[in-house]
């Protein structure tokens, strides 16, 4: 990518480069991120508009929308649990960082992980050492993407979801894989509370409602009608109202929510989530078309008929997406049906709230149903006598604009903020502005848990936005950008190429100019790292190309294979390392293994392979020396960091051949180069026999050199294999597996329930409680 | 940990294997400090070129990055005298300098050129495990580092079949259902095994030329009948033996 923008203002001279960013967060990471985006855009330029601006702040001020914030308790369980998956998710981070005190884990922090860039720190901070981290280190990474889910799933999800979640983690077979976090007293105290959430103590099921369902309740019935009659004396209909969440799911849930009524909704839920149910409380049994039969005695739990909800409910104004959440559970993908992937719902009121006022709960009957109507309706034609509910995520599918498009096109006078995001703040913001003065104010209602993760997180994103902000201006003020910056002149590209002795000498080469602009070959798969860049910066051509041998080939002869100490590492323990030398050395005569250092690190920390304190890097210096035993044509480099490497790339090419495009495509693996003389046996043949049965690598060179050829090898018999070999055993295996006819084994490998990231389908987990 | 007085040239005849159980030392690296960090593995003082030598195959230099700093010719001449000898030829840096990266880029060019391979560590302690495993795996095979194999015999025959380049798993599976036996693959024609679904003449012709092939190559082919036919061309006498046995022991 960076060096694709290299050659657009070489070429043009004119014309100009503009780049928008909204998240200032991003340039947070790293060193001088936002100078490196910068030069790399060829942008000279920075202009900086936060919230704070005085500008904006003015531009704004104008004309606000009405803003109530209510803040919403939750239950004691709720909050309970709450402490004690925060208690284990700073276990688990003291634990992680105790082993591994030389990595900068200082974002890696309790209130860190229940943001949503949690999965974008981890992978920024980890991902270049992850082979140097011990499997301990990578279990405790993994218990804290689950325990986020879990905590995430307290606040947004019901609690009968919520509970078959947790259930999940309440297996012997988890205990094994797990990291410790089960054992502790927090641990045995959550499975109890989140139990308890959803059976009463006489074990029937009695699901406690969400706290914001009451709220959200009590808005759409009560309050909004209030503030209706207050200004338009009384019209409720032609109200439109947009209810605005996180995800997908959550707009289901809503939507079935404000449908089915509380109780009805959780009990369906709890079918699909497989929970057994012995017995239920009493107001249950007031469900009206009770299509479920409950065998007291029978622990299986019987599907109730949903056939009828299974049908698509409202349209939807843009397609169905198909990918699911936007908000990303690893640990936790279940099957949903498909109305599930929906991400938006239009909801009317069936009845108007004064018959119903007095009932201070829904009763299992819906008074909101949904608007049927024919696919790819716009919502401006919704021609109704009814008020409207439109229930949308922030983004839908990805798409940031999304909400500013469905403000300004179905303009509503409620809004309600189901969850929070700074962004759709600012949108809802903007659009008030923008609005005529005859358009009635809107009222935005923030509808936040009090004291939780939830509303931390909101106010942890606010601090981020500032920070990043105030870390942009100091960065502007002391910033320098040098002129040559938007490559609309030659001096850019100057400044780094080292002199070329120009003077013509008749000693070489008769006094001709023997100039070769320098090119280096590199693999496409090499342009993620900074090195061709600054190739290319020190005046050495590069020529993009998918090879596969080696990473880069200086000359015909040389060629390199780039590893970080991560990847050296994975690497040696997985066996492809050795694959790629031994196919470096068969084509090449100086075939180099390049380990690069990170940069950033201390020098005096180079020496030691792994991060992790609970690993040992004696292993991997084995390997390492094992690896130059068996290829000792293999030069190793070692490098501290992409410009000295740059340096010594150039200087391995002085006076050398450039590399034949061509020749290198050509070298397939197949064959070693005709010239190649380093190769005693045949490589095709020879790696066949190598993987057989019988053949070892203690064997193979015998069998080689006597064998002659495999047609020979299948007329010798048992005793002359033997000869050869000088092993009984092996010898016998290599006779019947060439001459008798091998069986497949039986598939008894155990199936891995935990696998990295997924957990096996509902029926494993199965709640016997 | 042993040391033991210089063998005389005396002692030269005696059987290679006496001495290479352990890790050959040069005189000249009295006083180095990772000596005594040489536990694992027996090492002695020893007439040799290289500093330390293991086996019959492989050698380390050793060099300090100070002392290079300070003597930086003395390097070459070490080179120069040891030569190509040696199969694996070891560079072993100590980096004991707090800003390496001028005098390191230096030896590694000087490596490149030189064909050494460079190995780094960062006390002596570290100097010694990296002799320590080069006397511990020198002879051993390299299944440690290579791709982990499956031990059933009907797995292996498949992935020995797609080795062979155009040649995939499903194809493989057809071969043995086909055929049965490997030798049953090896003797049919080209023509056959093209027949076979999924393999098209091109996939037939490249599998039946990479199974038919000779192990050797061409060029070794001849070098080893050759060899075979000269090595017991002279015959050797008994007094010759003797009289050659009497020159060694009078040098």
């Amino acid at each position: 990518m960076l060096c694709t923008m290299k050659l657009v203002p070489v070429q043009l001279k004119t014309g100009f480069i503009k780049a928008f960013s909204n998240s200032p967060v991003s340039f947070t990471f790293g060193y001088h991120q936002v100078e490196k985006v910068m030069r790399a855009l060829f942008v000279t330029e920075l202009f900086l508009w936060p919230r704070f601006h005085g500008t904006i702040i003015k531009s704004l001020k104008s004309r606000q929308a009405q803003v109530v914030e209510l803040h919403v308790n939750l239950t004691t369980n709720m909050s309970n649990i709450q402490t004690c998956l925060l208690d284990i998710m700073n276990y688990t981070v003291k634990q992680l960082k105790s082993i591994n005190r030389t990595l900068d884990m200082k974002e890696i922090t309790t209130e860190n992980c229940v943001t949503k860039k949690f999965h974008k720190i981890l992978q920024s901070q980890l991902d270049c050492v992850w082979h140097q981290l011990s499997t301990r280190t990578k279990e405790y990474i993994q218990d804290l993407k689950v325990l986020r889910s879990m905590i995430i799933n307290l606040i947004h999800d019901d609690s009968v979801s919520f509970y078959a979640l947790v259930s999940k983690y309440r297996t012997p077979e988890y205990a094994k894989v797990n990291s410790g976090w089960i054992l502790l007293d927090s641990a045995e105290q959550l499975f109890r509370l989140a139990k308890g959430r959803v059976y009463n103590n006489k074990n029937e099921f009695d699901p406690e409602p969400t706290p914001k369902w009451k709220c959200l309740n009590d808005l759409l019935l009560e309050e909004i009608p209030e503030e209706v009659k207050k200004k338009q004396a009384g019209n409720i209909n032609n109200t439109k109202i947009l209810i605005l969440c996180q995800d997908n799911r959550t707009c289901s849930q809503l939507n079935h929510y404000l449908t089915m009524g509380p109780n009805k909704y959780l009990f369906y839920t709890a079918f699909r989530r497989d929970l057994t149910i012995n017995a239920v409380a009493s107001k249950y049994k007031k469900l009206k078309n009770p299509c479920v039969k409950i065998d007291n005695k029978d622990e299986k739990p019987i599907k109730i008929n949903n056939k009828e909800e299974k049908e698509p409910k409202s349209n939807t104004k843009q397609n169905v997406t198909h990918d699911t959440m936007k908000y990303e559970l690893e640990d936790n993908e279940e099957e949903f049906n498909a109305d599930e992937s929906k991400s938006n719902y239009v909801l009317t009121l069936t009845q108007m709230a004064s018959q119903i006022k007095g009932a201070k709960e829904l009763p299992n009957e819906s008074i909101f149903e949904p608007i049927s109507q024919i696919d790819n309706l716009d919502i401006t034609q919704i021609e109704t006598e009814k008020p409207i509910i439109l229930i949308q995520t922030f983004k839908e599918s990805g798409n940031f604009f999304s909400l500013e498009k469905t403000l300004e096109s179905f303009r509503p006078e409620y809004i309600i903020l189901y969850h929070n995001d700074v962004s759709a703040v600012r949108q809802i913001e903007l659009f008030e502005a923008r609005k005529g003065p005859d358009e009635l104010v809107s009222k935005v209602y923030f509808i936040v848990y009090d004291k939780t993760v939830e509303e931390q997180a909101y106010l942890t994103s606010l601090k981020r936005e500032k920070q990043s902000f105030e870390l942009l201006i100091e960065t502007k003020s002391v910033m320098v950008v040098p002129s040559y910056q938007d490559g609309k002149t030659e001096e850019y590209f100057n400044l780094n190429v080292e002199d070329e002795n120009d003077s013509v000498d008749t000693r070489k080469a008769g006094g001709q100019v023997t100039k070769e602009k320098p090119v280096v070959i590199v693999d496409m798969r090499e342009f993620r790292s900074d090195l061709p860049a600054l190739l290319h910066k020190k005046g050495i051509n590069i020529e993009p190309v998918t090879i596969a041998i080696g990473d880069y080939i200086l000359t015909p002869d040389i060629c390199v294979e780039r590893k970080s100490i991560s990847d050296l590492i994975g690497s040696l323990n997985s066996g492809r390392l050795y694959t790629q030398c031994t196919q470096m050395c068969r084509n090449y005569s100086r075939p180099i293994l390049l380990i690069e250092f990170d940069q950033n690190k201390p020098f005096n920390l180079q020496g030691h392979f792994v991060v992790s304190s609970d690993l040992s890097g004696a292993d991997v210096q084995q390997k390492l020396q094992l690896l130059t035993i068996h290829f000792p044509r293999l030069k190793l480099v070692w490098s501290p960091s992409p410009y000295a490497t740059a340096e010594l790339f150039y200087e391995l090419k002085q006076g050398r051949k450039n590399p034949n495009v061509a020749e290198v495509l050509a070298l397939s693996g197949d064959n070693t180069a005709d010239d190649m003389n380093y190769e005693r046996y045949n490589i095709v043949v020879h790696d066949f026999v190598q993987k057989l049965p019988g053949v070892t690598s203690k064997n193979i060179t015998r069998i080689m050199n006597k064998g002659i050829s495999l047609d020979n090898l299948i007329t010798l018999n048992q005793e002359e294999l033997e000869t050869i070999i000088e092993n009984k055993n092996e010898a016998e295996t290599l006779y019947s597996i060439l001459h008798v006819k091998a069986t497949p084994a039986d598939l008894n490998k155990e199936d891995k329930l935990f696998g990295k990231k997924k957990f096996g389908g509902k029926n494993l987990f199965y709640n016997k409680k | 940990m042993v040391t033991r007085k210089t063998r005389t040239s005396k002692d030269i005849f005696k059987p290679a294997t006496s001495k290479t159980h352990c890790v050959l030392v040069n005189q000249k690296q009295r006083g180095n400090p990772l000596l005594k960090f040489i536990t694992s593995v027996p090492w002695e003082y020893d007439d040799i070129i290289p500093d330390y030598e293991v086996g019959k195959t492989i050698c380390l230099l050793f060099l300090s990055l100070r002392y290079h700093n300070l003597n930086p010719d003395y390097i070459h001449n070490r080179l120069k005298e040891l030569g190509k000898k040696y199969e694996l030829r070891v560079l072993l840096v100590q980096v004991d300098l707090k800003d390496p990266h001028v005098p390191l880029k230096n030896l590694t060019r000087i490596c490149l050129l030189t064909d050494m391979t460079l190995m780094l560590a960062w006390s002596p302690e570290e100097a010694a495990r990296i002799i320590e495993n080069y006397k511990i795996y020198e002879n051993k095979p390299p299944d440690r580092i290579m791709e982990k194999i499956e031990n059933d015999p009907h797995q292996k025959i498949i992935n020995a079949l797609s080795s062979i380049k155009p040649v995939n798993k499903t194809d493989a599976m057809t071969l043995i259902t086909t055929f049965g036996t490997l030798e049953n693959i090896i003797k049919v024609s080209e023509r056959r095994l093209a027949e076979c679904p999924g393999i098209g003449a091109t996939k037939a012709k490249k599998l039946y030329k990479a199974l038919h092939e000779p192990f050797l190559k061409r060029g070794n082919l001849n070098k080893d009948k050759e060899t075979k036919s000269q090595e017991f061309d002279v015959e050797i006498s008994e007094a010759d033996i003797a009289s050659l046995d009497k020159q060694v022991q009078s040098e």
